[in-house]
């Protein structure tokens, strides 16, 4: 890494703008991020503390000033980076406006990229990049990413653990596989909740998981996990499904919606009738990583869910460490009281594996068993052995 | 629709209540029509207006079908350049940051890209590249959009052409209905650009 290396975050609601800049722009020693819209810039922004933010006054139409609120944002959040406004408007109290809120400096577009260029490297930054590349790197809008052939969840199998290793079934992991920071899927749903649509996100990956999944059905179930806020979007949620599925050529008893801890689940007359429509359509449910957040355990009696999965947080290693231990033990009295299935997540060993098996959990899951891989990978190995 | 059977707007009214700051009371703006008409057309409808004094006043919208939120099927034809057919594409633009950008994305798909920034040198360009598009910003530093348009299809009538604008230049867009013409309205996404090629070649 050398002193001159830079991060630059290019916003711009204009796709030809950012790619123009990116283009005159790159160089050896800067990475640059573009952006096309205001949440992803933040998340960025947050996530990478770039050296440098060129930002467009108005991202979302003429009303707009989130270029001079994102000044702000970018202060409070990354202090150390240094805020260029470009803008086809140079009225002089914007401008004003803009230095008073912390902007360094002001272009008026068009301009040409090479002023820009040199005002970069005039403008030093505390910022220390930690990826001093020549690269350019792109984030997609979420409506690119839902439509996306590169969103194409990975797969986990689900095992007995009654020493015969039988495949119970496969757990879908949502990924976007692209060179974005967004493959990770932690930043694809805090990009996807920024944006309020979380649900559309989930929506989009269980599309891709029955798709994807469908020769897996065949073999065991199909866990997929779903965020408690897809059950507000009422009909909707059991409607996709049902298409989706179909189209797939998948059998809905075949499917079990592990609802994570990610988000409250309230008991509304929407929530309920979801519930109530998607069991009606041969749908199970999971209660995924139960105790490590919210816990929906008051809707225990409403959703009735067939399984209960315990965290890797518990999981992991929880044979030696009397803590998790004694969570495992609670949770599994829990699972036999309600008469649902236990699967034990994160066991990375052998020993784990053999513990959860004398106490009788029933199922499991982690790296000692496999890895995430895709659909393909597992329908290979059934292959290689037969 | 929205219709009324109230005491109707005069004919020699009618024309103007869609502009700003027309009333005909002593109070209000004069605003309520503008917006709702700017409203409407931003979001790609139109709006039109009937009636009959001393009778009703009718408005009738037609907006387009909002875009499902719903993934399409994955399994979708995605667009590739053979299947566009535009190889050669001139960019009259002065904002040398968005010719760019045009250029790289449209090199990426492997089309043949010739920039100009003034629209003076437009028609030289096309006779020199032999162009497959012209791609037109409307606000050009020498001349409007639309002149040099009109000095393309006089020469080559069948040349499709695109015109791109900004939220400020509406106002010079030339007919809507013209043959070989589309209109990307800024910011506009690669798959928007790259369908709208499709369709005016």
């Amino acid at each position: 890494m050398t002193l001159d290396s830079q991060l630059i975050v290019l916003l711009d609601d204009d796709v030809m703008v950012t790619e123009g800049l990116a283009a005159g722009l790159e160089r050896e020693g800067r990475t640059l991020i573009t952006c096309n819209d205001v949440e992803s810039a933040e998340l960025v922004v947050e996530r990478f503390h770039p050296s440098h933010i060129v930002a467009d006054i108005r991202i979302s139409g003429p009303f707009g000033y989130e270029g001079l609120d994102f000044i702000r944002y970018a202060k409070r959040h990354a202090p150390e980076s240094r805020v260029i406004l470009i803008s086809g408007d140079a009225a002089e109290a914007l401008q004003l406006e803009a230095a008073e809120r912390g902007a360094v400096a002001f272009l008026q577009k068009p301009f040409a990229v090479q002023e820009l260029d040199a005002m970069l490297d005039l403008i030093s930054s505390s910022a220390l990049s930690a990826v001093g590349e020549n690269r350019v790197i792109r984030m997609p809008l979420l409506d690119e990413i839902l439509t996306s052939e590169s969103l194409r969840p990975f797969f986990q199998p689900v095992v007995t653990l009654d020493g015969t290793g039988r495949c119970f079934g496969y757990e879908s992991l949502a990924r976007f596989h692209s060179d974005s920071p967004l493959r990770n899927p932690e930043m694809l749903f805090q990009y996807a909740a920024r944006k309020h649509r979380v649900a559309d996100l989930e929506l989009a990956c269980m599309t891709a998981t029955l798709k994807a999944g469908a020769p897996l059905t065949e073999r065991g179930l199909l866990f997929m996990n779903i965020h408690p806020d897809a059950f507000n979007s009422g009909p909707k949620l059991p409607e996709i499904l049902v298409l989706q599925a179909k189209r797939s050529g998948v059998s809905l008893d075949r499917v079990v919606l592990e609802i994570t801890e990610q988000g409250s689940m309230r008991e509304t007359p929407i929530v309920l009738n979801t519930v109530d429509r998607l069991r009606e359509i041969g749908v199970r449910f999971a209660f995924d990583d139960v105790g490590v957040a919210y816990s929906h355990l008051t809707l225990m009696g409403k959703i009735c869910p067939s399984f209960l999965k315990i965290s890797q947080d518990f999981g992991t290693g929880f044979e030696t460490d009397s803590t998790k231990r004694k969570i495992v033990m609670n949770i599994q009295s829990l699972a036999r009281d309600f008469n649902c299935d236990l699967i034990l997540e994160g066991i990375e060993d052998a020993s784990t594996a053999q513990a959860a098996a004398d106490l009788g959990i029933p199922l499991g899951q982690g790296f000692f068993f496999s890895r995430p891989a895709d659909a393909a990978s597992f329908i290979n190995i059934e292959h290689t052995r037969n | 629709m929205v219709a009324d059977t109230g005491c109707g707007i005069p004919p020699q009214t009618l024309p103007f209540i869609f502009e700003p700051w027309f009333t005909t009371r002593r109070s209000g703006t004069g605003l309520g029509l503008a917006v709702a008409q700017q409203l409407v057309v931003r979001n790609g409808g139109t709006i039109g207006v009937e009636s009959s004094v001393g009778a009703s006043t009718r408005f009738e919208i037609d907006l387009p079908e909002a875009l499902p939120v719903v993934p399409a099927p994955l399994d979708d034809e995605r667009l590739s350049p053979q299947k566009f057919g535009v190889r050669r594409v001139v960019i009259v633009a002065d904002d040398a940051v968005v010719a760019s950008g045009l250029t790289s994305i449209l090199e990426s798909e492997d089309v043949e890209v010739h920039v100009v920034s003034l629209g003076s040198e437009a028609v030289s360009a096309v006779e020199a590249f032999d162009p497959d598009v012209v791609l037109i910003d409307i606000s050009l530093p020498d001349m409007s959009g639309t002149v040099v348009h009109e000095q393309i299809a006089a020469k080559w009538p069948r040349m499709g052409v695109i015109f791109s604008t900004g939220h400020a230049d509406e106002s010079q867009l030339p007919q809507p209905g013209l043959k070989n013409v589309g209109f990307l309205r800024k910011p506009y996404s690669t798959d928007v650009l790259l369908t709208m090629l499709r369709e005016v070649v």
